[in-house]
């Protein structure tokens, strides 16, 4: 094989995983624009961005979890539990002010307890993060009865109305701003650093002087602000704090990241494979909602996409692991 | 020096020991049942005792195959809809007008099949069982959704053996869903203490790497677990069908995270390998009680998810505690 | 001239073993200094030591003359003591550069400065004229080799004066060592001092300045190395006497068949085509340096390790062997040097480590699954009588007895399931001098009941103890076969590798 060829092997081997959830998502894009011809239309993937806006900045936080080697299953309660706070706030007091404010301080509050339970205690992160999951969602429904609490504030309001054209407003600044800050902090600081050095080898990364128990504290403590933030949004676009606000964003967010190629087990990972993963969830979850389909039917076919779009990402990579074993033996 | 002692003397010991740790969570269990009759005095009649034995009974069954799982090294998300598959094809088709007892079968069938399969793509696939219940809870829930819209989303199970099972009494005046639990449980333990196949689960959880150079087939081994946690959702989706005389499309929701709840309570870690099925039968115990308490006192059910959730933290945190003064 | 660096009287016990007794060592700036000795002579010990991972009972540690104490990883960094682990301890999903500069990354406000820890990598990589390694990729794609390099690189970078490898050749070719040794030689020259630990005698000849002995413990010689030959310190690494244990070397039946053939063994790196032959009765002995490939080897054949190419052929019958399930079916079985990761079940009773592969023999009645109990501990409370197994019970947990006697309980689970062919890799890695002795009679014993036991062990003592019949290999070769008793100094120099390939018969 000449020097050139195999270069060009490498680099597809490389990111064959990436390739793999791109192909996914293309043969997604063509089954559901056969059903409907306005699916790759301006306004359909506007729509696709802003209504899962919630989902993108949520899935910043997961990122670093899972790099991490660990498992973040309370972003979705954590997002009804604060939204329902920051209703109740805001009809006792009727400042929207102290409403957002009490958004992100307890998403950062719930979510440092955890970080600490997990960091400094010990515990596994996907029993602490489960057990917040079920008493954060009943909390939640508990405070408001399960009656929706509208929250008629334009301040809120405005985070999702459109300020220039159609599609700008600060939803999506948030949403860039959220993953931009994600990537630098990945890839251009010394917390993204450790929490790849952790997701590796723990104990390596240990005896290099890293302070883990720091880092790992750092990563939930993140996760749960961009979780506050995430729940603004979600709030701004319904105008209320429902019962289905967030349902089920954990296990969206975990997929998407896991979907994308980033390593369950940790150390590997980017925001490149996250987006990608991204990319498939919301095209799925807008495509199978313009299918007009029953609610139990998109549970199915979802369901079932995803373990099959799991199976597939799987297979892809054991390829890939042994053809870079292959190319590496060569050497 | 002698080299082993005489077996009844150790084996004594032994037994003291297990007896001193089991205690733990027995403890847990009574002083909760002395506080919440002191504080409602109708939680301890007669009628409210036989209710919370039919109250635990489904979060008792799904145990079972939580356990298993546990036992592994891995979790089993999608209980709660294994449990709702069950419950709506039992009710579907005694509606139809089939044999009850063929219902069942075909109950425990279709479970076994989910269970198998969940097993299979995380044992043969490697890949993460968290994940991959998460998806299949939501599969499994849509084609169970999918077969009660057939039936405008609600179906009322009108048989006499069902009733039966809800409120006959088999015998002593107990109630039969007592003696299911009793039979299920001294299935179970002898199941794993007493089969190659129990030993053998232990074994895989405990150290996979010795497991294999063992000979054993840890793959296999691990799916049959998943398994056992179908058909352990089957039964518990039987009963769940049985007890409310209909089902709906809220059966089963969240019940996985009860029966995690119970088995974590009962001990285990989700390192695997380690703990008792019995234990995890007072864990589900406390977690019925707590329930029947709660609705007992008036409070709301998203009070009791709440509760629920702040229990599992509490138990951890007991385990936690606990292990650490006993190593 | 002064020592950089002076341990004295440095004592250090262990459960039941005295693994370091009044061990003095000196080191001197621009040497390199090895360690020698065999396996359990206390080398590694010291070296945890002085790397602050265990702390000694008695004894005092100088650098330049003043009295330290080193009680952790972080005290020896701060000493300027720098150590490149035999497991290497890069993370391979970083680049090279930031593996280097893991945990002291350079920032430039928040931001950290890749650019220049790129730079700054490249130049260190240079200074030691390591060339062709890109700072900029992963470590996971660069050979085991180039990865020790990098590992070096990452050590010299916080200036170490004192710099320990831990075993750095064993995984190297020729070529790759003597590359590694220019680098250690301009190090030299910068006054760092190196202390290199091996167990490839030519190597330490050739290129080490000074060296230190030890021998169960104890330092038995301190050598230049110019002024001493491989004989010499061969017998300072062996003990005099080796009486505890003596086997009568058994006069061979001939004409006797092969219970296992093993032909053509190929295995990409590994294994180079290995044949040979197991006995039945006999205690076959494979010996060879650290990473000769005699263990892996024999994970191959139990089918623990996949294979390229070759056959197995058990009483003549040519048998599949993919899986360890195949192996136990075809009456092979395995004991690894790493009990705890491969052998035991930590949490579980010793009966049931005991009986767990031969549970189905002990059913009630033939297609009931439930287990007759007592029928198994009777058979347990038997092997562990016959193997004099120490223990409190059979129901207590395994983990809470020694190392020999898990070794035991771990042989018994074989001897319960009633193999023709056992095969132990170290078998008394971990296990005190008592326990030694007894694990040598069971072997022997075992041997004489017609079993066919095959003992890997780099230990030559061991080997020549135990072997009827002994394979030595080199670079995943069998270089030697020894079929009569030879002395240990022999042995010591076939496992070197210098000598013709040749049999002994």
């Amino acid at each position: 094989m000449s020097i050139k060829a195999k270069k060009y092997v490498t680099t597809i081997i490389k990111y064959m995983d990436i390739l793999t959830i791109l192909l996914l998502s293309a043969v997604l894009v063509l089954f559901f624009i056969n059903r409907n011809p306005k699916f790759l239309s301006t306004s359909n993937l506007t729509n696709i961005v802003q209504q899962n806006a919630a989902l993108i900045i949520v899935s910043v936080g997961t990122t670093f979890v899972v790099i991490s080697g660990n498992m973040d299953l309370s972003s979705g309660s954590l997002i009804v539990l604060t939204a329902c706070m920051t209703g109740v706030v805001f009809r006792a007091t009727g400042n929207i002010w102290l409403g957002m404010i009490t958004c992100i301080g307890v998403a950062m509050l719930i979510s440092t307890m955890n970080a600490a339970l997990i960091a400094y205690g010990k515990i596994n992160a996907v029993i602490i993060t489960l057990s917040c999951m079920i008493w954060a969602r009943g909390l939640a429904l508990g405070i408001t009865g399960s009656k929706s609490i509208p929250v008629p504030s334009t301040v809120l309001q405005r985070i999702y109305q459109p300020f220039w054209g159609s599609f700008f407003n600060i939803t999506f600044i948030l949403v860039v701003l959220c993953m931009g800050t994600g990537w630098f902090l990945l890839n251009r600081t010394k917390f993204g650093r450790y929490t790849k050095a952790i997701g590796e080898n723990e104990i390596t990364a240990q005896l290099a002087g890293v302070n883990t128990k720091l880092v790992k504290f750092g990563i939930f403590a993140f996760a749960g602000l961009l979780t506050g933030i995430a729940s603004l949004v979600d709030l701004s676009r319904l105008g209320s704090a429902v019962a289905m606000i967030g349902y089920g964003m954990e296990m969206n967010a975990v997929v998407a990241v896991v979907i994308g190629g980033n390593k369950l087990s940790g150390g590997e990972g980017s925001f490149a494979k996250t987006l990608c993963g991204l990319l498939f969830m919301c095209l799925l979850s807008n495509g199978l909602a313009t299918l007009n389909l029953m609610d139990s039917q998109v549970y199915l076919l979802k369901g079932m996409i995803i373990l099959i779009a799991l199976a597939i990402q799987r297979g892809s990579n054991l390829i890939r692991l042994r053809w870079l074993r292959v190319l590496n033996e060569k050497d | 020096m002698t080299t082993i002692r005489t077996s009844a003397e150790t084996n004594k010991e032994e037994r003291f020991k297990g007896v001193v740790e089991t205690l733990g969570i027995f403890l847990v269990a009574v002083v909760l049942f002395v506080l919440f009759s002191l504080l409602t005095s109708r939680f301890s009649s007669q009628n409210n005792l036989f209710n919370i034995i039919k109250q635990v009974s489904i979060v008792a069954i799904l145990s079972i195959g939580m356990s298993c799982v546990f036992l592994i090294g891995g979790m089993d998300l999608s209980m709660g809809s294994n449990m709702f598959l069950s419950a709506v094809l039992l009710a579907s088709l005694l509606e139809m007008g089939a044999n009850v007892y063929i219902a069942m079968l075909v109950c425990v069938i279709a479970c076994v099949v989910t269970g198998t399969l969940n097993g299979i793509i995380i044992e043969r696939l490697h890949i993460n069982c968290v994940i991959v219940t998460l998806g299949s809870q939501l599969a499994i829930r849509g084609l169970a959704l999918v077969l009660i819209e057939r039936f405008n989303s609600w179906i009322y199970v009108k048989n006499p053996v069902t009733r039966y099972i809800n409120t006959g009494k088999l015998a002593f005046g107990l109630p039969t869903l007592f003696f299911v639990i009793i039979v299920l449980y001294t299935v179970v333990g002898l199941l794993l203490y007493r089969t190659n196949f129990g030993k053998q689960i232990y074994a895989v959880g405990g150290n996979p790497r010795a497991a294999a150079l063992c000979g054993f087939n840890n793959a296999r081994i691990k799916t049959l677990c998943y398994t056992i946690s179908g058909i352990a959702a089957a039964l518990a989706g039987i009963i769940a069908a049985c007890r409310l005389g209909m089902v709906n499309p809220s059966v089963g929701s969240g019940y996985e995270f009860d029966a995690v709840t119970a088995v974590v309570l009962g001990g285990m870690s989700l390192k695997g390998g380690e703990g008792s099925v019995f234990k995890t039968l007072i864990g589900a115990l406390i977690v019925a009680m707590i329930s029947n308490f709660m609705t007992l006192y008036g409070v709301d059910a998203n009070f009791k998810d709440c509760a629920t959730g702040l229990f599992i933290l509490l138990a951890v945190l007991f385990n936690r505690f606990t292990q650490q003064h006993s190593t | 001239m002064k020592p950089i660096l002076e341990m004295r009287n440095i004592s250090k016990r262990f459960t039941g073993v005295q693994a370091l007794l009044d061990v003095d060592l000196q080191l001197f700036a621009g040497e390199i200094h090895s360690i020698i000795g065999q396996n359990g002579a206390g080398k590694s010990t010291l070296m945890k030591i002085l790397s602050g991972t265990y702390t000694a009972d008695s004894g005092v540690i100088y650098i330049n003359g003043k009295q330290v104490q080193i009680s952790s990883t972080a005290d020896s960094a701060k000493l300027g003591i720098g150590i490149v682990y035999q497991e290497l301890s890069l993370l391979n999903n970083l680049t090279v550069a930031e593996n280097i500069f893991l945990g002291r990354e350079i920032v430039n406000g928040v931001q950290l400065d890749n650019a220049k820890m790129s730079d700054m990598a490249r130049k260190s990589l240079l200074e030691l004229g390591i060339e062709n390694i890109d700072v900029d990729q992963n470590v996971e794609v660069f050979s085991l080799a180039k990865r020790q390099l990098i590992e070096i690189a990452k050590v010299i970078s916080i200036y170490p004066r004192i710099l320990i490898l831990d075993e750095p050749t064993a995984a190297l070719t020729n070529e790759d060592t003597r590359r590694l040794f220019n680098i250690l030689f301009k190090l030299k020259e910068q006054g760092i001092c190196i202390v290199f630990i091996s167990h490839r005698l030519a190597e330490i000849k050739k290129y080490c300045d000074s060296g230190t002995i030890l021998m169960n413990g104890r330092v038995t010689a301190n050598v230049r190395m110019n002024e001493v030959n491989e004989l010499q310190i061969i017998e300072y690494m062996l003990e005099d006497n080796f009486n505890t244990f003596h086997r009568k070397w058994r006069t061979k039946q001939h004409k006797k068949q092969p219970l296992l053939e093993l032909s053509d063994i190929y295995l990409h790196n590994q294994v180079n085509y290995v044949s040979c032959e197991i006995f039945p009765g006999e205690i076959t002995g494979f010996t060879g340096l650290l990473g000769a490939g005699q263990d892996i080897l024999w994970r191959i054949v139990y089918g623990a390790q996949r294979k390229d190419s070759g056959e197995i052929r058990i009483n003549g019958k040519r048998v599949r062997i993919t899986c360890p399930s195949d192996a136990v079916q075809f009456g092979i079985g395995l004991l690894t040097e790493n009990r705890k990761e491969e052998g035991l079940f930590p949490e579980m009773t010793c009966q049931d480590n005991i009986a767990l592969p031969s549970l189905k023999h002990f059913r009630i009645r033939k297609y009931t699954p439930l287990l007759h109990n007592r029928r198994i501990r009777n058979s347990c409370n038997d092997l562990a009588k016959r193997l004099s197994i120490k223990m409190r019970s059979l129901s207590a947990k395994v983990k809470l007895l020694s190392g020999g006697n898990q070794q035991k309980i771990i042989v018994s689970r074989w001897l319960m399931k009633d193999l023709d062919i056992l095969v132990f890799i170290e078998p008394t890695r971990g296990v005190d001098v008592g326990a030694k002795t007894e694990i040598y009679r069971i072997l022997e014993s075992l041997a004489s009941q017609g079993k066919a036991i095959v003992v890997i062990s780099t230990d030559t003592t061991e080997i020549l103890q135990l072997s009827d019949r002994i394979y030595i290999m080199v670079d995943g070769k069998i270089s030697t076969t020894l079929n009569e008793p030879t002395d240990e100094e022999t042995l010591a120099r076939l496992i070197q590798g210098n000598p013709e390939k040749k049999v002994i018969a």
